[in-house]
């Protein structure tokens, strides 16, 4: 975001009446945005964006729009950013409507599959084309999904930081020490989407009601700017005499900031402080020391608002980021294969980058120059991008050569990927063609 | 606004990734890298651009984030070529001494390196590299620096990497259309070794193995010296396609299921051994055999290097390489490819990440950025090179790429 919006932001959230719009994209995505949607936030709108037509029907969200409808026929982007890219492009026109008079647009995705992490920069650009403050919120796969989805969630993270003015995230992998191994994927899921919204309902609060003590976005800003920065949360509630003596530990002892660990060397905070009439300034000072305590290298900005709906309870949600690390064994050469195939050399890979280079930089870093202009497409490019594989197609006219030319076994195969480029000819044999159908193997 | 015409990039068009690496030179003139930027790659083929806007809108991804993260303009960059369509062969140079005294001087050293570079390409043919191995003396082989030598016959041996024109073209107009200069090509695999090798393989004799998505791109090191190169289109993608077709799913599943429970052998059990694939939309769930898929895998891979250990034998390589077989890119993570390769060359065999360089974190000692590592030392060397041989041939490397552009032929060569 450029200075100038953020000056603007404050003019805008500095009346408490800022315009928000929370969009779901994605699957995962859209189940953050139901467990907001339940939540109930006064006067958010909220949205569900999906190339899934079924994934969509099951969401409980008021707003709902389908991706590329004609095109993809609500068949999802199989796991392909460049099918949730290209469909977000193709309806960006009305998307780009949804964000008109729209002050903050919070976008969330889950990363790594093809919807969100295609769909989820289009919107995030399309927001800011529009003037509305983008806030990302990601959720990053588990390790065992594999790398090449963390990969995938990896370009997506980066992309989302280039294009919106600020990302939080969230990596599935630190719910793993939370739920026991026997619980299910979608049990799980649950658990992570509730605290997101726990989260985004945290960053409502601290920008929407005027309290005794204000942050606005541009002071979020300052926590989740810059490229190199890894952003946490965490967020607990506590009652009755002892609550502020109480939500410090509370606030640790939460997995996602690994038990407090991850404050160790945050560089910002940002604490949103809740409570009922009777909340004192002394609670509010407790809380922030006991940050404080964990976090001692940290620029800390508080937030705190009275909530008559909480009677005695005091709810914090604390934002906070640090310069991603770089691992540690510097000059060892990974070797073996588990270490170079673990996944997590991927997820650190471009975020813990050059820790240096950075360190001279202040705060207030500015944008890019360069900022990537709108990818530009044809419409033809763009349908045919968004059309579905028809994988079926291609076998058909496989069929139709053989009766109609008698060729040989090996040349209807369909050559898939490969299909129109040059072939790769070894010897007099076509290289493209799978190897074990040219061996004759035979599986049973 | 910081920028320096110090600073070295390197881009990497790959098949599955682009990548863009940024080097600075410090006042001691030690390369840091000090920002990488990278985008999927969705226009690119077996190495070959195939779709330019696509290329175009990717490239310009991983450069703006390059950019930002190292803080600089990036106004031209060493570009990597591969694809099948690159090929690598040795020439040789004659040349007469004829002055009085038969001393060797730098004069007939450059003129018998010219008569090695008069070489007839066809006309679709570009000359990427001229690399020079050792000069001979009056039948001598293997002199390193013959100046001041006596002799009648001075030789040289240079091994030559050409590319088709068309393919060429395409990549270096993607990075112009983006307003970016092109100040070099350089063909990936030398890019690689140049990141992967120390000075005792070089000299000992090995090949390297940058094992991409769309190509193996090859290079032998022996004696110090560039000894053969070559491109085999087949690459990751063949595995993933071969699964997609072998197991009847879409690629991208296919591409996963590799990457989770993929190897180059089966295992134990592995053909009692399945997993299921949850089901998607028009998809039903299913389950995979584990045996099948190794054993597709195993075929194609084997098939792979087989053909690169007969290349190589038929070049008559092999014998040179007392170092032994080095595997990079983003497929030598596929689980015991190196036992594969290993009984393949019966040789030993490393997998390699790049060397890292002043500044560089070990995330970058990842084996997919092989190329894009070893093309800012490529940079390097060149701009070291520029240095003290002037600005003339600063300006020659330039027309050549503009030659390139105009599609004059490529015989011209820095
Ligand atoms: N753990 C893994 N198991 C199997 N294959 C993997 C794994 N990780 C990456 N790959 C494969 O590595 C390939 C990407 O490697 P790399 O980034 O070196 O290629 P590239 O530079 O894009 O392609 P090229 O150089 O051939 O044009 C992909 O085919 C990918 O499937
Ligand atoms: N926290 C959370 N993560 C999810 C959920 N569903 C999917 N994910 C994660 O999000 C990633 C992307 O999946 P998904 O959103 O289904 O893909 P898309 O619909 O193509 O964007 C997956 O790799 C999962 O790690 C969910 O409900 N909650
Ligand atoms: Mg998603
Ligand atoms: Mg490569």
């Amino acid at each position: 975001m450029s200075f100038d919006n953020q000056e603007n932001s404050k003019e805008k959230l500095g009346a408490g009446r800022a315009k928000m719009r929370v969009f779901g994209v994605g699957g995962a995505g859209c189940n953050i945005v139901d467990s907001l949607a339940r939540i109930g936030l006064t006067g958010v709108e909220f949205y569900a964006v999906n190339t899934d037509a079924c994934a969509l029907e099951e969401c409980n969200v008021p707003n709902k729009v389908l991706l590329a409808s004609r095109v993809r026929r609500g068949l999802g982007a199989g796991g392909e950013p460049e099918l949730g890219w290209a469909a977000a492009e193709k309806d960006s026109a009305e998307l780009k409507k949804l964000f008109e008079g729209i002050d903050v647009a919070v976008i969330s995705a889950g990363l790594g599959g093809g919807t969100g992490t295609g769909a989820a920069p289009v919107l995030a650009r399309l927001a800011k084309e529009s003037g509305a403050l983008a806030l990302c919120i990601a959720v990053l796969p588990f390790d065992c999904e594999g790398a090449r989805r963390q990969r995938q969630a990896i370009m997506g993270l980066q992309q989302l930081k280039l294009v919106s003015d600020g990302v939080i995230c969230l990596k599935n992998q630190r719910l793993v020490s939370v739920v026991d191994e026997n619980t299910t994927l979608a049990a799980t899921f649950d658990v992570s989407n509730k605290w997101i919204a726990e989260c985004a309902y945290g960053v409502w609060r601290l920008l929407t009601r005027n309290g005794l003590m204000n942050v606005d976005f541009g002071d979020l800003y300052t926590v989740l700017q810059g490229r190199n920065t890894e952003s946490f949360f965490s967020f607990a509630e506590t009652h009755g005499p002892n609550r502020a003596e109480e939500i410090g530990e509370r606030l640790l002892k939460n997995p996602l900031v690994e038990n407090g660990g991850l404050f160790n060397d945050a560089e910002h905070a940002l604490v949103s402080i809740a409570g009922g009439q009777g909340m004192t300034l002394l609670e509010v000072r407790r809380t922030v020391e006991s940050i404080q305590a964990v976090a001692p290298n940290a620029n800390i900005k508080v937030g705190a608002a009275i909530d008559k709906d909480l009677s005695d309870g005091l709810e914090v949600t604390v934002i906070a980021s640090r310069r991603s690390a770089a691992p540690a064994n510097e000059n060892a050469t990974p070797q073996t294969q588990e270490e170079m195939d673990k996944p997590d050399g991927f997820y650190s890979a471009p975020e813990s980058f050059d820790p240096e280079l950075l360190s001279r930089q202040t705060t207030n870093r500015p944008r890019p120059r360069v900022l990537p202009p709108p990818p530009e497409l044809s419409e033809d490019r763009l349908n045919e991008f968004a059309q579905p594989k028809q994988h079926s197609r291609l076998l058909g006219r496989s069929q139709k050569q053989r009766t109609h030319q008698g060729q040989l076994p090996l040349e209807i195969v369909s050559k898939g990927r490969f299909e129109k480029s040059e072939p790769t000819i070894f010897r007099g044999e076509d290289l493209d063609l799978p190897t074990y159908i040219r061996k004759g193997a035979l599986f049973n | 606004m910081f920028e320096s015409k110090q600073d070295i990039v390197g881009l990497e068009i790959g098949t599955s990734k682009i990548c863009a690496v940024v080097g600075r030179l410090n006042a001691e003139g030690a390369l840091n890298i000090v920002g990488i930027g990278q985008s999927t790659s969705s226009g690119v083929r077996k190495g070959e651009v195939v779709d330019l806007e696509l290329v175009e809108r990717d490239v310009r991804l991983a450069i703006s984030e390059a950019e930002r993260m190292s803080d600089t303009e990036v106004r031209s960059v060493y570009l990597g070529v591969s694809g099948n369509h690159i090929n690598g062969f040795n020439n040789r140079g004659v040349h007469t001494i004829v002055s009085a005294d038969r001393q060797i001087t730098g004069e007939d050293m450059d003129d018998v390196v010219k008569n090695a570079k008069a070489i007839n390409l066809s006309a679709d043919d570009h000359l990427i590299h001229a690399i020079r191995q050792h000069y001979s003396v009056d039948g001598q082989e293997g002199i390193p620096n013959p100046d001041g030598m006596m002799g009648t016959r001075l030789e040289v041996d240079i091994h030559v990497v050409h590319g088709r024109k068309n393919q060429l073209r395409n990549a270096v107009n993607v990075v112009r259309n983006l307003q970016l200069d092109v100040e070099s090509i350089a063909f990936n695999g030398l890019a690689s070794a140049l990141a992967l090798l120390s000075y005792e393989q070089k000299e000992l004799g090995t090949v390297v193995l940058d094992i991409g998505a769309g190509t193996v791109d090859y290079v032998v090191y022996a004696n110090g010296a560039v000894k053969h190169t070559g491109v085999l289109g087949v690459g990751g993608d063949h595995v993933s396609n071969d699964l997609a077709i072998g197991l009847k799913m879409p690629l991208g599943q296919a591409e996963k299921l590799k990457v989770t429970h993929g190897s180059a052998y089966p295992g134990e059990g592995d053909n009692e051994r399945k997993t299921t694939l949850p089901g998607t939309p028009g998809l039903p769930p299913r389950t995979v055999n584990i045996g099948k898929l190794k054993q597709i895998m195993n075929l194609r891979l084997e098939e792979t290097f087989q053909i690169i250990a007969q290349q190589l034998n038929d070049e008559g390589v092999l014998d040179y390489l007392r170092a032994g077989v080095v595997i990079s890119g983003g497929s030598s993570r596929i689980p015991r490819i190196k036992d594969m390769v290993e009984r393949i060359f019966q040789m030993p065999v490393i997998k390699a990440v790049p060397q890292s360089l002043g500044g560089a974190s070990s995330v970058l000692m990842q084996p997919e950025f092989s190329t894009g590592i070893g093309l800012v030392r490529f940079g390097a060397q060149q701009r070291r090179r520029r240095g003290y041989e002037g600005v003339a041939i600063g300006r020659s490397l330039k027309n050549k790429i503009l030659g390139l552009l105009r599609g004059d032929s490529g015989r011209s060569v820095a």
